[in-house]
């Protein structure tokens, strides 16, 4: 049980990374969904930031600013967001 | 202390082999999937086009529909344990490799679009193998002390897969409600121990994902959308007749036939079989004269297909099939004679 516990951990915290660290390439999501933001997150982001959504409870999704400068301003974790899908986005929740 | 530092730094180490493991797909497709830019033959007739590459990046979305298309399958009737997580894995990365060569040949990638392909492959491979860790010790031990018959549970959420699965062909994943279906787990579970486990071990699952599709969901509705709509050119066909055809609007008449403007997506598909029955030949669609369909059949071997594949819980294969525009319609009306029956057509 243990065991079964540490891998899932493992698996998730490797997908986490490897999501965390796409979003150093440039151009890599058109937004960014910043978790668990600081306080003072919002007034430490760059001038071409723009906080397109503020609605989740654990974190906001930003755009116009690359990985490094959301860390700089005091961001936890830096995951891609509003990735081109190829199914119809319209449909309502169930 | 000792105790502690051990084992951060075992954690550390696995997430690190975790994370190698999960990107060597993605180092495999960046060095031994890569096609040749072919000279382009075909200038657009319509100016509203999209990039044709995008034919052939739509598909990897659709394999993890597909997947859970499968995984309904073999759980209405047999166990998760039963389904092939490894090959809904390999399956996934080993259709993108020709489909990443043939994207090249059209085209090219953006890199926007190839960080989404390897971000819902890296997250569907980290998802498969999560679930097939935890059914392949401890849930099937759960069904051994079951019996060979299915719990309420299992049935419930063999229900729950199969409504996912379909609502998976419209709509994105971030959408579903999946509070509502961990409470109808909580509501219907029996004492015995298999109900227990399932309402435990899907409970956690839905709710985990419940939590990652709200931040998703007001990630995207902030960030826009892509065009709903795209225009084709279509001959062989009257005016009158395409505009009866619901979602057609027709735009104008041009030399080389018929612009339309019509939905993208899965209303595409329908609109295209449509035109294909009454005998009208695509000319181009969205500026471009190269597009990829699936198409299923018992054979596991289909004339053009670029790509083949066993779907699990049937008997019957996958096939990617790429074709040129204006031999789309004839492909179309030709498929029911070799045996296989149209599921998708890939727009851009």
């Amino acid at each position: 049980m243990a065991r079964l516990a540490a891998y899932a951990l493992a698996v998730a915290l490797g997908w986490l990374a490897l999501m965390a660290g796409g979003m150093f390439i440039p151009g890599a999501a058109p937004a960014a969904l910043v978790l668990l933001p600081g306080r003072d997150f919002l007034t430490r982001l760059p001038e071409s930031a723009r906080l397109v959504d503020a609605s989740g409870r654990f974190g906001v999704t930003v755009t116009g600013a690359g990985a490094r400068q959301l860390y700089a301003a005091g961001a936890v974790l830096v995951l891609p967001a509003g990735l081109p899908l190829c199914v119809d986005p319209r449909r309502d929740r169930r | 202390m000792s105790f502690l530092w051990r084992w951060t730094r075992r954690l550390f180490l696995a997430v690190l082999l975790v994370a190698v493991l999960l990107a060597l797909p993605v180092l495999r497709n960046e060095t031994m999937c890569r096609g040749t830019p072919l000279p382009q033959d075909h200038e657009p007739i319509v100016s509203q086009t999209r990039p044709e590459e995008r034919t052939f990046t739509t598909y990897p979305e659709w394999h993890i529909v597909h997947a859970y298309e499968d995984y309904a399958r073999v759980i209405a009737k047999a166990d998760p344990h039963d389904f092939g997580y490894v090959q809904a894995i390999s399956g996934f990365w080993s259709s993108l490799c020709p489909l990443t060569a043939l994207a090249d040949e059209h085209g090219g990638f953006t890199t926007e679009s190839k960080m989404t392909l390897y971000t819902i492959g890296i997250s569907f491979s980290a998802e498969m193998a999560l679930k097939a860790a935890y059914e392949e010790t401890l849930g099937r031990v759960a069904t051994w002390a079951r019996g060979p018959g299915h719990s309420a549970l299992d049935r419930l959420s063999a229900e729950q897969a199969a409504e996912y699965a379909a609502f998976l062909q419209q709509t994105p994943w971030y959408l579903w409600d999946f509070r509502s279906d961990a409470q109808a787990l909580d509501a219907a579970a029996g004492s015995d121990l298999r109900d227990r486990e399932r309402r435990l071990a899907l409970g956690l699952e839905y709710r985990a994902k419940a939590a990652y599709a709200g931040m998703i969901a007001g990630a995207v509705a902030a960030t826009g959308q892509d065009a709903l709509t795209l225009r084709a050119v279509v001959a062989g066909i009257t005016p009158e007749a395409l505009a009866a055809i619901p979602g057609v609007k027709v735009i104008q008449r041009r030399p080389e036939g018929i612009e339309i403007e019509t939905p993208r997506y899965r209303a595409l598909t329908h609109i295209l079989e449509r035109i294909a029955d009454q005998r009208g030949q695509m000319v181009e669609i969205a500026g471009n004269d190269d597009i990829l369909l699936t198409a299923i059949s018992p054979d596991p071997d289909h004339p053009g297909a670029v790509f083949t594949f066993p779907l699990q819980g049937s008997a019957d294969f996958r096939h990617l099939i790429t074709v040129k525009v204006p031999e789309l319609s004839a492909t179309l009306r030709g498929l029911g004679d070799s045996g296989a029956r149209l599921e998708h057509i890939h727009d851009y």
